[in-house]
């Protein structure tokens, strides 16, 4: 048998870095990101060394004089040990190394510096290290080659990343554009920046941000939030984490949003911009809150285009809601109209968070909205009114029933939005002082006065007679007295949740489904017609004795009580109130023939 | 107009993101539709809850839903396609597995009629094997699982197939079963490493292999698989149908990690407020078998709803409490289904945990 030979796999390395530089990275402006990334981790490096080293960043745009973009820091620079290692190896990164490694900047260079081939096909880094003092070029090419030479004119310590701006990139060096992106990007960094196009130099950045020093005035931070996210918001929270050291503002929205709406913040990690749209250092329920942060030790996915989700993240954003969490707590206390204000505006995430902490619904109960028959009420305005709260889960349920209760004296609340029943319920079991009940129509004609034992006797031949036309429409009668005794009769649904109208459909033998929830639950709809005692024409239809006529003026009622309680009225119906109409007609014309 | 009424609500079905609320204006826009008599939107808006509801733990509205749809489309097949769910179909055997009070005989009535809708509609037996296996290793029973692999393999993958990632997870489980650990962490590996994936995969997998590598002294794995698993849980934290393997990822934290293994129970077991079925079965013995690693007096902090199992107006129990409802609940769970199955294969899950 012959020997066996081991061979190793050939990379393409055009291939790869077009990959990596591409691929890794969606939008072609991050080399300016990456670049000051380095930048800053040269500087900061260096201050390690000599803390009060003051670190710059020069950016020599492309002019008429000169080609070249030529970005430059007076940091740590690199030996040339490093660049071997980690400029030249591709997949050299911090990533396969320790902890201690993580924190150290040379080992980031190399992987981010790869977006410059994005808008160049060269990079030149020219390099002199504080430790080596020794000037090196270093050349590579987007076709996979670099060379390291080292450089006979002398440089100070720190490096220069030079880049020839590939023509369909050209806008991106542009004066303005440029600025524009340093800002949006380095706006948090501690150094200073400067750009220069042929012989002018202007600084566009040079000193930390307002919000990230120790004493700063909520006036000053509402001002910062109206620029940088064009909002007046109704207030500002600082805040600062242990967990992966966060600090930054809290601001909250003036207008009210939707749940599926993604808010955009502003995420820096080390003070350098990373991401808007990142909303997993956030509460869940935060979703009327806008952020300023900027964090040292959380860590950011490889694309560095959001937060890495870890424990610390999570821990991080504990801290935050627990924040959150106690402002609203103080809120009411210390600015009672921005507390109103909240409670108007984001009613819907605070009942959301209510119901998920308990001791967030303690403080808010008392406030927390609810749409009722009366309109707009705060829980203890409704709880002032009567000592019983009355809610209706279903929308058709309280549209039935909302004029009803109301000539009762009954305040209703519609308990069909979202949270609404799930809070009330909260609420119910967790204040034993509060009584909650769910009313649907049939329970409120439950409240209804029945008649009298001792008018039974005169009642009996004419609940019969009524129950008999009545079975034809699947409709049981009671005869109660209520409000508004101009209203003679009212039509009450059985009360039925969604799985049993669904089932209530279904034909037994329908398919295997159907057979096994009918044989399950047997399912018969029962409605109530509930006729006004106190009513005058009830009163007079007591008397009818000719059935026919009886007959129609009945089924004259269901219709309308039907119309009353918002049923949709169907062909069926129709045609029953039109030959019960005509039937009275015809009846009339008879008794005015035989008069 | 009742239809404009209609698109408002599947408007705001859109708008939402909690799924108990889509669900909740969901079933609002069907009580509109029946009343009109509109099967067509009928039709739709069910179908549009059933693929809502399976993003949760427990379903209330499905089966009655699917039962409709059925009905709708026998009596005018002009009006539908029959393919437009069959994939529903799936789910809804799960379901008839699910609950303890459907019998035998009226799974296999389902099954033959899905079987004939499958046939005429140009596809094979495979989901109806796929849903045969899932049974059998519910019930752990290792004759009913090797039958069931035999014929799900016997035939090739097409539409209506679980995914790839679900059948080979559904394969990791019944070698755990029938040839032990090794060789089903060696079967899980293209999981583990993502190479297929869906909404339960590698999650599902990553818990049973923590689990079982705890059990078989195989720590270090175990440990990996639940870090896999609880990144796994970060990008679902709000999707509930990842109760079960919440819960036995804590069961297992239970063994290694007391304080994570309460926490974990006092943010999920409030989410298993669903019917008693077979999912609630399995999560009665893992929170038995976890109370067991507790202290008796140890307290949860448990929010309940008032539809939950354990609701009983208060919101602190004890570890022994807890031991003593789910251990219950087990009990007669085994009983019921073990009358409907015919065998003891729930009973002997419940002597193991």
């Amino acid at each position: 048998m012959q020997e066996e030979k081991s061979y190793s796999f050939q990379v393409n390395l055009k291939g790869m870095i077009a990959l990596l530089s591409e691929h890794l990275y969606s939008d072609p402006n991050t080399f300016v990101r990456e670049l000051l990334q380095n930048g800053v981790d040269a500087i900061t490096a260096l201050k390690h060394l000599d803390e009060q080293h003051q670190g710059k960043i020069t950016i020599e745009l492309p002019s008429a004089e000169q080609s070249k973009f030529i970005f430059k820091d007076n940091g740590i620079g690199l030996k040339e040990a490093d660049i071997h290692q980690f400029l030249s190896v591709i997949g050299e990164s911090s990533k396969s190394k320790d902890i201690e490694d993580a924190k150290d900047f040379i080992g980031k260079f190399g992987i981010g510096l790869l977006s410059c081939f994005v808008v160049s096909d060269e990079i030149i880094v020219e390099t002199k290290s504080a430790l080596e003092q020794l000037p090196l070029r270093w050349t590579a090419r987007a076709e996979g080659d670099y060379k390291i030479e080292r450089m006979n004119e002398d440089t100070p310590v720190g490096t220069r990343v030079i880049l020839t701006p590939k023509k369909q990139y050209n806008y991106i060096f542009e004066a303005d554009y440029f600025e524009k992106k340093i800002k949006f990007y380095g706006d948090a960094l501690r150094e200073s920046i400067a750009i220069v196009v042929g012989d002018t130099e202007k600084i566009v950045h040079k000193e930390e941000p307002k919000w990230l020093s120790s004493s700063v005035s909520k006036t000053d931070l509402l001002a910062i939030g109206k620029e940088l996210f064009h909002v007046s918001f109704l207030d500002a929270i600082p805040f600062e984490t242990t967990a992966g050291k966060a600090k930054g503002v809290l601001y909250i929205l003036p207008f009210r949003t939707q749940f599926s709406n993604k808010q955009r913040h502003r995420i820096y990690l080390k003070r350098m911009f990373l991401a808007e749209e990142d909303q997993s250092i956030l509460p869940n329920w935060a979703f009327f809150v806008r952020m300023l942060v900027n964090t040292e030790e959380l860590s950011a996915t490889a694309s560095r285009e959001s937060l890495m989700r870890n424990d610390v993240l999570r821990l991080a954003r504990k801290e935050i809601a627990a924040v959150l969490k106690t402002y609203l707590q103080q809120v009411k206390k210390i600015d009672f109209d921005i507390y109103l204000r909240i409670i108007q505006t984001h009613y819907l995430h605070l009942k959301a968070f209510a119901l998920e902490d308990p001791d967030f619904l303690d403080i808010f109960l008392a406030d927390i909205p609810f749409e009722t028959n009366r309109g707009q009420r705060s829980f203890q305005n409704i709880i002032d009114h009567q000592q019983q709260l009355y809610y209706c889960a279903d929308f058709e349920d309280f549209k039935q029933i909302d004029r009803m209760a109301d000539t009762q004296g009954m305040l209703l609340v519609n308990a069909s939005y979202t949270f609404d029943t799930e809070l009330l319920r909260k609420i119910k079991q967790r204040y034993s002082e509060y009584n909650i009940a769910e009313m649907s129509p049939n329970q409120l004609l439950g409240t209804f006065q029945p008649v009298h034992e001792n008018e039974h006797d005169q009642f009996v031949s004419f609940k019969k007679d009524v129950q008999h036309i009545l079975d034809d429409y699947n409709c049981q009668l009671e005869i109660r007295r209520f409000k508004p005794v101009d209203t003679p009769a009212i039509f009450t649904k059985m009360d039925q949740n969604n799985v049993e109208h669904t089932i209530s459909q279904l034909k037994e033998n329908a398919n295997p489904f159907a057979q096994v929830l009918k044989t399950a639950r047997p399912n018969k709809i029962q409605n109530t017609l509930c006729l006004n005692a106190d009513n005058a024409l009830i009163i007079t239809l007591i008397d009818i004795k000719d059935t026919y006529m009886l007959r129609s003026v009945v089924e004259v009622l269901y219709v309308q009580a039907l119309i009353l309680g918002k049923y949709p009225i169907q062909e069926r119906e129709m045609k029953v109130m039109n030959d019960a109409l005509k039937n009275l007609i015809v009846m009339g014309l008879d008794n005015f023939v035989n008069l | 107009m009742y239809t404009l009424k209609i698109q408002k609500l599947r408007n705001q079905v859109a708008r939402v993101d909690n799924t108990l609320e889509k669900v909740n204006l969901l079933t609002q826009a069907i009580r509109i539709a029946d009343e009109n008599q509109d099967i067509e939107w009928g039709y739709d808006l069910r179908l549009d809850l059933i693929s809502e509801e399976i993003d949760l733990a427990f379903s209330t509205e499905s089966l009655p839903a699917f039962a409709w749809i059925l009905q709708a489309y026998d009596e005018n097949p002009e009006l539908f396609k029959e393919e437009d769910f069959l994939w529903q179909y799936k789910w809804m055997m799960s379901e008839l597995y699910d609950n303890p009070d459907v019998s035998r005989e009226q799974i296999q009535a389902a099954l033959r009629d899905f079987e004939q809708r499958l046939i005429r509609n140009g596809y094979g037996k495979r989901a109806i094997y796929n849903e045969e296996l899932s049974d059998a290793l519910a019930q752990k029973d290792l004759a009913a699982i090797e039958l069931a692999l035999k014929n799900v393999n016997a035939l090739q993958r097409d539409d209506m197939s679980d995914c790839e990632a679900c059948e080979m997870d559904a394969e990791v489980a019944a070698i755990l079963l029938q040839q032990g650990y090794a060789p089903a962490v060696e079967k899980a590996l293209p999981l583990i490493e993502r190479q297929f994936t869906c909404a339960h995969v590698p999650l599902r997998t990553a818990v049973n292999l923590a689990y079982e590598g705890y059990k078989h002294g195989d720590i270090e794995r175990a440990n990996s698989m639940a870090e896999l698993a609880e990144k796994e849980v970060f990008k679902k934290e709000k999707d509930s149908a990842i109760l079960l393997s919440v819960i036995k990822l804590a069961t297992y934290f239970s063994y290694t990690d007391l304080g994570k293994a309460k926490e974990w129970i006092e943010r999920f077991l409030p989410w298993a407020d669903g019917p008693e079925n077979r999912s609630m079965f399995q999560l009665a013995c893992y929170i038995s078998e976890a109370m067991k690693n507790f202290g008796p007096h140890e307290s949860f902090v448990l929010e309940l709803g008032n539809q939950h199992n354990l609701f009983q107006g208060k919101n602190t129990f004890t570890a022994s409490e807890l031991a003593i409802h789910y251990g219950k609940l087990a009990d007669q769970l085994a009983d019921r289904f073990d009358l409907r199955n015919g065998n003891s294969n729930f009973r002997k899950q419940v002597t193991f945990a």
